[in-house]
């Protein structure tokens, strides 16, 4: 409570968004700063209902070994924010619970992915010496169905085929439970005083003429701080906007749907080689650790005019935030005269058609697996989440991965798509370091990198 | 010392045989030279090292955009050359008064008079294709003509397929690298062993080839194919069953690989149908086998004939089963000594008159009178 008003809450940093990347902020804060007081609003019932939950996402850990459209330099980044996602789950014994370890690979399929798998594999093997490649033999081993074009597995794929893989490492986390560990974790080893609201969804942020913020709630609430950090998916944009900043960016809600088959099927994840042009993960499948270690196939891609899938509502948030104008018109002008692109949109768009959408999914995912029939998989239903893509008007482009607004002032934005969950602990530290610089807090550094670090 | 920027339309990974030796090692004793590469995969600009760059396809229309974006001073430029890709000449182009570069335009290969040829020799009707051929060579041409300088593979390439370019022309031809020339291995066995690396389509007629080797009375031989169109080979040999123990087929995945596949065989193959497509330079291929004192067995072209003399460092036949056959038929005869010698002379003479070395030296002396 402030002194001046007694319905105002007052906290030193106040984090909006209770998804991975708030929990793993408030998590930080707490343990390896000397923060006063912390606060974490949820719009929600719980943590993570949204895009963090593991049905909205592959679970994967992205570290960067098989993500082939990473650059040997994005990889070094990620594999460090990778493993404390690794680090995090292994310090508090959360492996085999939230964590797994499954089989993984990128399947090179034709002439030109397979030389280009093979020469990404030279060129890694260093960063990451885990990694095998395997031939057909292998897989036949590892991963048949991958191989075989019947079901009966008498004939092999006609065209040629290699992979990337490995079945040693960690690859799998339910993010949805992380963020619940992250934040009682924060409660267990810090003393400081620190609150969670649940079912407060803030509206408007104002800054005070002395510097700290003003938050405005649905529920009327108020809360103040001197920091904040907007870690609401694409609300952060949509919050951004209402203050007077980012507005250089738009969004772009793309939906990705599943399909799911009855029994387990594949013996990993297969993941497919990436077409740079394409801001999304190519099809791929894993197997779900919410579902009997069924495989789901997926994600598709489609553009909905929402920001928050299976919740009612947000249309008119999209409009806002999409932040339409002839800079937009010429991004998707720019995105869709390239064929491949809009190939992929149509294409993507009719996954979403009943009655042929099953059938044309089976015809693209037969380039994982040759024999897969509609009889294999249904669509997964309550699966899928959103992925807030954010359209740059000044470079007029769609920006691929996530993206930050930090205008200087004690407020930051973050909008985090796929790979965000794995970036998570990587993305604190940094939003951390920027908060204890204006702060003037304290950071146990030695302590965050012997925990978190390799 | 001069820069130049080299952007080429290959993937970052492709064996840069060509590249390699020419713009890696002789040109960057006469100019600092980076090379830019494209990747269909990588979602992010790399910088291999200072003077490597990878790009993703994408930015392929705002390629210098995404140059001065990653740091790079365009400013520093002298020349910028661009292979094969117009829709990127037309690009640099665009930005020559601005940084100040000469722009080059490098024509290594006709591939879309190629590709129509090679569709007609499948029976494929190609018309319409003829026509936008002729439409675009034309518009290409005119783009070719703004840039300061043309650097086609050959003059005949230069007369047979961009004859309206007019602008000065510097010739970049592939040649034999004087640091990279690799022992003929004697090998141990009675077989005489023939080689033939490279592309393999219906336009090449290697079926004439296979015709004159199943002539052949004496089974004393075999014949190495390494190409990346393994299907294609394997339907071809399958109408030849009494060849099939003669014939082992590779796809050498490197430079080295082939290089090493070459050095073990005894005669390589360059025979190719008369057609004016490759009549306009000296395949590689007969670079790859000559590096490896291998001795080449070729068709008479404008640009073979210069260079070799029959029976002295190559064997020439015509491009039918009746002469392929009967040069094949003398060739067994001759003892590996021989042959070993004829391979010898072969290298020597491409190290006098097609070595990068002096190649580089030409091209940069050029470049700078520009």
């Amino acid at each position: 409570m402030t002194k001046n008003n007694p319905h105002i809450r007052h906290y030193q940093i106040l984090i909006v968004g209770g998804g991975i990347s708030g929990s793993a902020l408030f998590y930080e804060l707490a343990k390896y700063t000397n923060v006063s007081s912390l606060c974490l609003l949820e719009k929600y019932e719980a943590l993570s209902t949204l895009n963090s939950k593991a049905s909205s996402n592959s679970q994967t850990i992205h570290i960067g070994d098989i993500e082939t459209n990473y650059t040997l330099d994005k990889a070094k980044i990620t594999k460090r924010t990778a493993k404390m996602v690794e680090k995090f789950c292994l310090q508090y014994d959360l492996q085999d619970k939230i964590m797994f370890k499954h089989q993984k690979m990128a399947l090179g399929v034709g002439e030109k992915e397979v030389h280009f798998i093979e020469n990404r594999y030279e060129e890694f093997k260093e960063l990451f010496p885990y990694l095998e490649l395997w031939d057909v033999e292998k897989l036949k081993e590892l991963e048949p169905k991958v191989v075989y074009l019947d079901k009966a597995q008498t004939k092999i794929r006609p065209e040629p085929i290699v992979a990337i893989g490995t079945n040693t490492q960690y690859t799998t986390v339910d993010y949805g439970a992380m963020s619940q560990a992250l934040v009682e974790q924060a409660k267990t080893v810090s003393t400081i005083d620190s609150d969670i609201f649940f079912n407060t969804q803030v509206t408007d942020i104002y800054q005070k003429d002395d510097k700290s913020f003003e938050l405005h709630c649905q529920d009327d609430s108020l809360f103040t701080a001197d920091f904040v950090v907007v870690n609401a998916g694409a609300h952060s944009l949509f919050l951004a906007h209402r203050m007077g900043y980012g507005k250089h960016m738009g969004c772009l809600p793309m939906a990705g749907s599943f399909y799911m088959t009855q029994s387990h099927f594949l013996n990993g994840k297969v993941y497919m080689v990436q077409n740079n042009k394409l801001p999304f993960a190519a099809l791929h499948g894993d197997p779900d650790i919410l579902a009997d270690e069924k495989t789901r196939f997926g994600p598709t891609a489609l553009m909905l005019p929402k920001l928050e899938r299976y919740k009612k509502g947000t249309y008119l948030d999209f409009f806002k935030t999409l932040n339409f104008d002839w800079h937009i018109v010429k991004i998707f002008w720019d995105l869709l005269k390239d064929s491949d692109i809009r190939n992929y949109v149509f294409k993507n768009f009719l996954f979403e058609v009943p009655l042929i959408n099953k059938g044309l999914f089976v015809q693209d995912a037969k380039k994982i697996v040759p024999s897969l029939s509609v009889e294999d998989i249904s669509y997964a239903h309550g699966f899928g989440g959103i992925r807030p893509q954010v359209l740059d008007k000044n470079k007029e482009e769609l920006l691929l991965g996530e993206a930050s607004i930090n205008p200087g002032c004690g407020i930051l934005f973050n909008m985090t798509p796929s790979p965000g969950a794995t970036s998570c602990l990587g993305n604190a530290e940094r939003d951390m370091k920027v908060i204890v610089d204006y702060l003037g807090l304290d950071y146990d550094e030695e302590r965050f990198l012997a925990d978190l670090t390799e | 010392m001069q820069k130049l920027l080299y952007i080429t339309d290959q993937d970052e990974y492709v064996d840069h045989s060509f590249i390699a030796p020419l713009f890696e090692i002789y040109l960057k004793k006469h100019m600092r030279v980076d090379i830019l590469y494209f990747t269909d995969f990588k979602s992010d600009f790399t910088c291999k090292d200072a003077h490597h760059f990878v790009v993703p396809t994408r930015y392929k229309n705002v390629l210098l955009n995404e140059l001065k974006h990653n740091n790079i001073d365009l400013h520093s430029y002298d020349f910028v050359m661009v292979r094969n890709c117009i829709e990127l000449m037309k690009h640099v182009l665009k930005y020559r008064e601005k940084y100040h570069y000469k722009a080059l335009y490098r024509f290594s290969f006709p591939k879309r008079k190629v590709q129509i040829k090679c569709n007609e020799a499948e029976g494929k009707n190609q018309f319409l294709k003829r026509c936008m051929h002729a439409i675009q060579t034309k518009n290409e041409t005119k783009i070719i003509n703004s840039c300061d300088a043309f650097l086609p593979t050959s003059r005949e390439m230069h007369q047979n397929y961009r004859p309206e370019v007019t602008i000065p022309t510097i010739i970049c031809s592939p040649a034999i690298n004087p640091e990279a020339l690799h022992q003929h291995q004697q090998h141990d066995g009675d077989e005489l062993r023939f080689v033939y690396v490279g592309t393999l389509d219906k336009l090449r007629e290697f079926g004439t080839i296979l015709d004159a080797f199943s002539s052949l009375k004496s089974h004393a031989w075999k014949l190495y194919i390494s190409t990346r169109d393994v299907e294609f080979v394997n339907i071809l040999v399958k109408d030849y069953p009494d060849l099939q123990k003669h014939i082992k087929i590779y796809n050498a995945k490197t430079k080295d690989a082939l290089l090493e596949l070459i050095a073990k065989t005894d005669i390589g193959i360059s025979l190719l149908p008369d057609l004016p497509v490759y009549n306009t330079s000296t395949p590689v291929k007969t670079f790859d086998y000559y590096s490896s004192g291998v001795p080449c067995l070729m068709t008479h072209s404008a640009h073979t004939s210069t260079i070799f003399t029959d029976g002295v460092d190559a064997w020439f036949s015509d491009f039918s089963k009746k002469n392929i056959s009967e040069k094949l038929n003398y060739l067994l005869i001759l003892s590996k000594e021989e042959i070993a010698d004829i391979g010898q002379k072969g290298q020597n003479r491409l190290l006098e008159v097609k070595n990068y070395e002096t190649i580089a030296k030409t091209i940069a002396d050029q470049l700078k009178a520009l």
